[in-house]
């Protein structure tokens, strides 16, 4: 399990621009999924853009718990899934640019085809491996980014509105894959304005105007406007004893309507 | 004339749409699983996609398209030059149209990077300056391709009010995955799935024919509800408060109070 710990961290994108993160002071530890969101602009990206190593820290230092420090890390250490498939996905077929990461680190043929073929199967790719990427639409692209780094079998996941454009096929594998991740105990940071990540992740993070805030779920899901967490505020608030917010939705059907 | 698309097959997606008309006015969702054709859509009908059969007519509308990556449309280095390049010396000094770029920079709350590059917004910001493009260009039938991926819930919020005080004398057909967003302020929808059909159909009833599994827990909660013949509404779980008042009735109902 892979700690990262930020000790005073700032960054900012030159003196022309407006946009500054920091000062950051905070542990996320080895197999913790973290939650981050907050306003368009605000700052989450660049959040992503540090751990990847995109963005370098002005002030400060991003280093593992042993010791490391972020221009240290082993080039697969990190998978940065973006906010703009476009962006990372370069090869001229899907397969190919699966592949990638496994041609580099992989001791055998094999190995590289196990790992290329496992990621396409995870992200429901496998039938699409030799289509051109220009020939896929936004969703499909953005599977395509998310088995590249499936692929790459990093140990700290960034993933920056991972659900953004997919289908509902789409979300269900990717829901299926994060939780596979935190399985393996893989340190996740999961950055969206989806409410729905409220249920997976272990701690919330609120980035606005450059400044991080720590919060407690029920914060978190106040901001999101978490639709479950404000259907059942009205409900015990105006019903004695409606308790269901912890059942599941089937159960509290049967308990309205049996 | 009115807008017709007819014996079209779109390539890779294999979309076949036999005939459309699009409606005079209103806002209608184009709702489908990924790669299913719905961009290339929207593209045939902005001019940008050619297809070998069929034909298409745009008789003699302005159509501008916002599409799925906001980065595809930008490509000015200050973002007052991005909103203001199609028009000439003359009109830029003209009152009206000054009030109405004031208009667009307000809505869009573009005032506090007028002047940086657009380059250095955030993927939010940036759809914000393609709406506010085409809000100040005012074509007379709008296309948005995902218009709510990337956006806050406070965007999402003025997105949805502009669009629908647009679509009271525009056309605007919206492609999307976000359907609590669509469902909050569209009626109708066309379903994208290997054909088109000529006639949109009640987008709640499109939701609960097409969208499994569901993606929220209150929106599970409500598809298990109707599929127990309860008596609610196809579109109230859409909204907590409405949602809860409705749970609320069903409780009491159970329990013999009125």
């Amino acid at each position: 399990m892979t700690a990262v710990i930020f000790e005073g961290v700032g960054t900012d994108y030159g003196k022309d621009s407006h946009y500054a993160l920091g000062s950051l002071d905070f542990t996320i530890q080895g197999g913790e999924c973290i939650f981050v969101s907050g306003p368009n602009g605000g700052g989450k990206t660049t959040l992503a853009r540090l751990l990847a190593g995109t963005v370098k820290a002005v002030q400060g230092k991003i280093m593992l718990a042993d010791g490391p420090e972020r221009g240290e890390w082993p080039p697969t250490l990190v998978g940065w899934v973006q906010q703009e498939p476009e962006h990372q996905v370069i090869a001229e077929r899907v397969g190919e640019d699966v592949g990638i990461s496994p041609s580099w680190y992989a001791g055998s043929y094999q190995e590289y085809q196990n790992a290329k073929d496992g990621a396409l199967a995870a992200l429901g790719l496998t039938a699409m491996s030799q289509r051109v990427v220009q020939s896929l639409s936004g969703g499909e692209l953005h599977r395509t980014a998310m088995a590249a780094i499936v692929a790459q079998r990093p140990e700290v996941w960034v993933m920056d509105e991972p659900e953004a454009m997919m289908d509902r096929a789409g979300q269900v594998a990717l829901w299926e894959l994060v939780g596979q991740l935190k399985q393996k105990q893989a340190t996740v940071v999961m950055i969206s304005h989806d409410a729905r990540w409220l249920a997976v992740a272990d701690r919330f993070l609120w980035i606005a105007g450059g400044h991080a805030l720590w919060l407690g779920h029920e914060d978190m899901a106040a901001r999101l406007a978490d639709p479950w967490h404000e259907f059942w505020e009205i409900m015990e608030s105006q019903v004695a004893g409606a308790g269901g917010r912890d059942k599941s939705p089937g159960e509290v059907a049967r308990m309205l309507w049996p | 004339m009115a807008m017709t698309v007819q014996g079209v097959t779109l390539p890779y997606s294999g979309l076949f749409i036999e005939h459309w008309q699009a409606p005079a006015a209103g806002v209608y969702a184009v709702m489908g699983p990924n790669g299913a054709g719905k961009s290339q859509w929207l593209s045939l009908l902005a001019g940008q996609l050619k297809v070998r059969g069929g034909t298409v007519k745009r008789g003699r509308h302005r159509i501008g398209l916002v599409m799925q990556h906001p980065e595809h449309q930008i490509a000015e280095d200050l973002v007052s030059t991005e909103v203001l390049w199609p028009y000439g010396a003359t009109r830029r000094t003209a009152p009206e149209f000054l009030a109405s770029v004031a208009q667009v920079k307000d809505r869009w709350a573009l005032d506090g990077f007028w002047d940086d590059s657009p380059w250095t917004l955030s993927t939010g910001q940036k759809r914000r300056l393609v709406f506010a493009v085409y809000d100040l260009l005012n074509p007379d039938v709008l296309l948005l391709d995902e218009p709510s991926e990337s956006l806050d819930g406070e965007w999402k919020d003025r997105t949805r009010r502009w669009v629908a005080e647009r679509a009271r004398d525009h056309l605007v057909l919206i492609a999307s995955h976000d359907w609590p967003w669509v469902l909050s302020f569209v009626d109708q929808g066309y379903w994208c799935e290997g054909t088109l059909d000529n006639k949109p159909k009640d987008l709640g009833e499109l939701w609960y024919e097409r969208q499994v599994p569901p993606s929220g827990r209150l929106e599970e909660l409500w598809r298990e509800l109707l599929d127990r013949s309860a008596p609610v509404g196809l579109r109230e779980w859409i909204d907590p408060q409405i949602a809860a008042g409705q749970a609320v009735k069903l409780w009491h109902w159970k329990h013999g109070a009125h």
